[in-house]
Parts: structure tokens; sequence; C-alpha cells
């Protein structure tokens, strides 16, 4: 909005009369915004509001007037719960080893995409490592749970094939992390490698053309010219992701996970839901979802401000 | 261009890795097409190990879609959510992402604080819950048509696609209002089409593949959508006892159904992506990580 300093008595009156002109001369746009406006506020605001639970002794039947306000008790309860520790510390360590190979597998995809230089052959192949992505996590879990089945499933099959002992790989707490981890990268990588290859096609091909004519090999070309193009939009994404650690992959373990690999793979979410859903303790869940929505806007915030630091032009807000 | 020979065993390398990966990926689908199609006494016979069919039997399919099955009931819930809410979602989306692209709207720094910030604190899973309850929307048909419509993600990439259409399209819609509606319809929107089927697949998949929300409203069985039936299959290894009364005789293998039923409920989707693949290739989401 312009400043108007020092103007007349008389143009400072119409100012009112300005600023509804210029608003009503975009009436068209504020009437396309209400839609949305309407349903940001029904179903992202009034849910913040729904937080206060949080604060009570929640009670389904008599609702938020018959509620007595039970202060920072759920937190204490919480704190106090070793279920609730382990769902927290799970969240950490699954999101973390998550980032690192959901952040590493993408590039080299990319990178090795790249290198391809019969057009079909790189069709094909971008296509086949996509289509995990469009299928739900009931679709992939469903097929990893049978793939890892004991008697039946194929990968006991090869196990049994180099000498192993064939298992029941979904209950074994020692494997359990490391399954959450490489079936997210099979099911992301390819999609994930998009933005990437993207990033690549818009790098500058007389670059190219000049590392040739120096001698660059292939794979120099890669180490010095390719790597340090992408190298702001590597960045700039790991950081953002690191916002978003609280959340370690609620559709992927709920899913995959059961009572047996609870100590190693149960996280917030699942925690949030079975404490909330399923035994009904409404505050409670709510409670821990406060917690997590906190920390996870300081990381979002902390994240974003270092990424605009390294490149003011990225960061989402 | 010659090659080195270092080069060459780099790029035959290159070739075998990715080959093998993409192998990789695409068995597990490969393999569950193969068991949903191969009678259950060939696939006993070779231990499980059955990657190509030598005999096909469609048993598995026959059950699970025999006349009055459940699947039937969900398949349409899903199909009407998805074409609903693609619509809607695609609505309220796109108005909003052409509003906020015109820099001298009144306040638009504000109202685009007012949506982001939805990107970086929610209620969380328990309050949103309150919410739907308090809303009256659980185990409805609408609930899961409504909670999934918006996503501020999507408008940033559809907001950024119409700050790079020229300035001049802007102007010439803002001389009166009646042509101002005709210009988006006639002219803006057509030349939007990378971006709406992009975001429009964004949303469809995120329609068609939701079952946490399905979990979380509805309980009835008669409005649960196609994804919560198979996880209820594949979940508690037993079908919902709607489907077992419809079926009449014992029921085949259940990993054989299991198989068939992941094939049933992924295979849209499967079949649709690879149309719009070519959108998302044009580049379009290299302007949309940056808001």
């Amino acid at each position: 909005m312009e400043l108007i300093v020092g103007k007349k008595k008389s143009e400072r009156e119409t100012m009112p009369g300005r600023t509804m002109r210029r608003i009503w001369k975009f009436k068209l746009l504020y009437v396309l915004l209400l839609p949305a406006f309407l349903w940001v506020f029904l179903f992202d605001y009034l849910p913040l509001y729904g937080i206060s639970i949080a604060f009570m002794d929640y009670n389904v039947i008599k609702g938020f007037p018959g509620s007595e306000w039970a202060g920072l008790k759920h937190f204490q309860a919480l704190f106090d719960s070793e279920m609730f520790r382990n769902a927290f510390r799970n969240t950490l360590i699954i999101s973390l080893y998550k980032m690192i190979s959901g952040f590493l597998c993408p590039i080299l995809l990319a990178l090795a995409l790249n290198e391809i230089r019969r057009a079909w052959f790189k069709k094909t192949l971008q296509t086949a490592v996509y289509l995990p992505r469009f299928v739900s996590w009931v679709v992939y879990g469903g097929i990893i749970t049978i793939l890892l089945s004991p008697e039946t499933g194929l990968v006991n099959k090869v196990v049994e094939l180099f000498g192993g002992n064939p298992a029941y790989l979904l209950v074994e707490p020692a494997y359990f992390r490391t399954i959450l981890v490489v079936t997210d990268a099979m099911k992301e990588m390819g999609w994930a490698a998009i933005i990437y290859i993207a990033a690549i096609a818009g790098l500058n091909p007389e670059v190219y053309e000049a590392a040739i004519v120096d001698g660059a090999t292939r794979f120099k070309r890669i180490i010095h010219v390719t790597l340090p193009g992408i190298a702001g939009t590597i960045v700039v994404l790991f950081i953002l992701r690191v916002g978003y650690v609280m959340s370690a992959g609620l559709d992927q373990v709920i899913n995959l996970y059961n009572p047996m690999v609870f100590e190693v793979g149960d996280i917030l979410d699942t925690y949030i839901y079975r404490v909330g859903i399923e035994q009904f303790n409404l505050s409670l869940a709510a409670a821990a979802d406060v917690i997590k929505g906190v920390i996870g806007l300081a990381l979002v915030l902390t994240a974003n401000r270092i990424a605009k630091r390294i490149d003011p032009e990225s960061g989402i807000f | 261009m010659k090659l080195t020979r270092g080069e060459n065993v780099f790029v035959t390398t290159n070739y075998i890795v990715l080959t093998l990966l993409t192998l990789i990926i695409i068995l597990p689908f490969w393999y569950v097409i193969s068991v949903s199609i191969t009678p259950y006494s060939i696939f006993s016979e070779k231990n499980g190990l059955v990657l190509f069919p030598s005999s096909v039997s469609f048993q598995y399919y026959d059950y699970l879609l025999q006349k009055g099955s459940l699947i039937y009931a969900a398949y349409g819930n899903t199909v009407r959510n998805t074409v609903v809410g693609v619509v809607l979602a695609l609505f309220l989306t796109a108005t909003v992402a052409y509003a906020l692209s015109e820099k001298k709207l009144p306040g638009r720094k504000i109202i685009i604080f007012y949506f982001v910030f939805t990107m970086l604190f929610k209620g969380g899973l328990i309050p949103t819950y309150i919410t739907v309850k308090e809303l009256g929307l659980l185990n409805t048909n609408y609930v899961l048509i409504l909670i999934m419509a918006f996503s501020a993600f999507n408008m940033i990439i559809m907001k950024s696609f119409f700050e790079s259409l020229p300035e001049s399209l802007r102007e010439s819609a803002a001389i009166d209002g009646a042509s101002e509606i005709r210009v988006l319809m006639n002219i803006v929107l057509p030349i939007s089409m990378p971006v709406i089927a992009s975001v429009g697949l964004l949303y469809m998949v995120v329609y068609w593949n939701d079952f946490f929300n399905a979990l979380l409203y509805v309980t009835d069985w008669n409005k649960a959508p196609v994804q919560l039936v198979l996880r209820s299959i594949i979940v508690s290894s037993s079908l919902p006892p709607e489907l077992l009364e419809t079926a009449g005789t014992t029921p085949p293998p259940t990993i054989g159904i299991q198989m068939a039923a992941i094939v049933i409920v992924a295979l849209p989707m499967l079949i649709v992506y690879p149309f719009v693949q070519k959108f998302f290739d044009q580049g379009m989401m290299v302007g949309s990580v940056k808001g």
C-alpha cells in the first residue's frame, strides 16, 4: 500500500475512497478467494481451536462446554510414558535414516538417468521407477508383507538360495527399520528424482561443450559440471526436508508394523492414532499432537531461514 | 562421438545398474499379477516361486467380483470421491492461485500468509478429528470428498504458473467485469492445461489412494472406499464379513485373493499416470519449488 505523506488535507480525505475503489476494482478476485478461504477456515483453522482439548479432560459426550480444564496434566503423563518416549525416539531415528537415503538415492538416480543417451530407454526407465509412487501404502505394504512372508515370500527364497535361514522378517526388531528405509526408497526415489532431472535439464549446454573441449571425461563432467550446477537445488531440498522430521511416514508404518516391532517401529503418528482413536484417550493423544506440531513448526522455520540465507530466492515461506 | 575405454566401462555399468534397479522396482508388481492369475495348486507346487504363470486361472477375480460383492460398492465410493473430489479440489486451488497471482491485489501478503500458515502448523490428527465430528461430518459420504479438497502446496505450484503468464493477458481482462470472466474461461484456462493436468493428477492420487482418512472418519462398510476394504483383506488376512456373506461357496486361498485385490485396487492409477507424465516432464516442477 502506498504511503501519502504531506499531501493537502482534502486529498488525504479521499484515501479511504481510493482504497475502496482499488478493492472494488479487484472484486472478482476476492469472490474467487472466498470458497477456499472458507475451506481453510473449516478444516485448518477450526482444528487449531480443537487443540484446547489437550489442556482438558475432554469428554466426548459432554463436548467442549462440559469438559473440565486439566492444565498440563496430559503433557506430564506423556513425558512419564515409556511408550511415548519410545515413539518420539523412533520418529527421530527413522526420519534421520530416511532423510539420508531419501536424499542420496534420487540424486544418484537423476545423475545416472542423465547419462542415458537413448531417449526411448530413458523414458521407459523413468516411467517404471515412477510407478510405485502411484499406489497407496495399503497396496505397497500388502505387496511387501507377501514378499517377506516366511513360507512363500520371494525374499526368503533368495535368502535360502544363498544358504541363509528363512525368517519372518517383519516381526524381527533387528530388520524392521531397514525394511522401512529400503521400501521407502524403492517407492519414492523415482518420483523424488524428477526435480533433479528437471534441474539438470535446465543447465547451460555450453558449459558441457566447453568441458568436452577441455577434455573432461563423462565422469569428470558429472563431478565438475552437473553436481555444482544442481548444488543449490540439492541444498535447498535437503534443508526443507529437515523441517518435516517429526513426520516419519504414518501411511507406511501403519501398514507394516505390528506389536512385535513397536519397540523400534512405533512413531509419533501411529502412537497418536492408537491412543486417540483406538483407545479413545483423545486429550492425551491431542497433547502428543501439540508436542509434534510445535517442534515441527520450529524446525520448518529454522530450515526455511537457513535455506534463504544460502539462496535468497529459495524457501517456501 | 567416440568414447574412451574408461568411458565405455562407465556407460555400460550405468546401463546395467539402472536396468537392475528398474527390475527390482518392477518385480514386486509383476510377481503380484503373476500370483493373482496362477491356480493355487501350481502356486503351492512351486512353493510360491511363480514369476511366469504356466497356466492361467481367474478364480480369485471371480470370487472378488461376484455379484453383490462389497468390492463394487467400495469401488463406486472411491470413483465418486475421486471424481467429485478432484473437480472440487481443482476449483478451490485454481481460484485462489489465480487471485493471488495478481500482484496488485490489496491485502495479498496477508491472504497468502493465511493460506501458507496451514503448511507450517497443523492442528494435528486428534484436533482435526474433533472438528470433523463437531461439524457433523463423521461417517457421511461427504467427509472423504471434503477433507482432501485443498492443499496449499498445490496452490503454490499453480500460483507460480499463473504468475509466469504474460501481463498483457491480465490487462486485457481487467477492462471490464464481464469480459474478465470470459478471458479467464476462454484464454487463461486453456493455456493452463499442463498445470491443471499435473495438479489434477496429484489430487487424483491422493483421493484414490487415501485410506487413513477413511480409517478415521468412516466406520460404515457401505461408505468405505476400496482402499479400506483392501486393507481389511490384507491386514486382518481375512475378508470383511460383508464380503464373506455374499460368497456362497468356500473362498479360495487368502494369498491369491490378496494379490487379486491389490491388482483391482491399484490398476486404474497405474493406467492413468503414464498419460499425464508428459506434463511433468515439461518442467513445470522446476518453478514450483520456489514460492
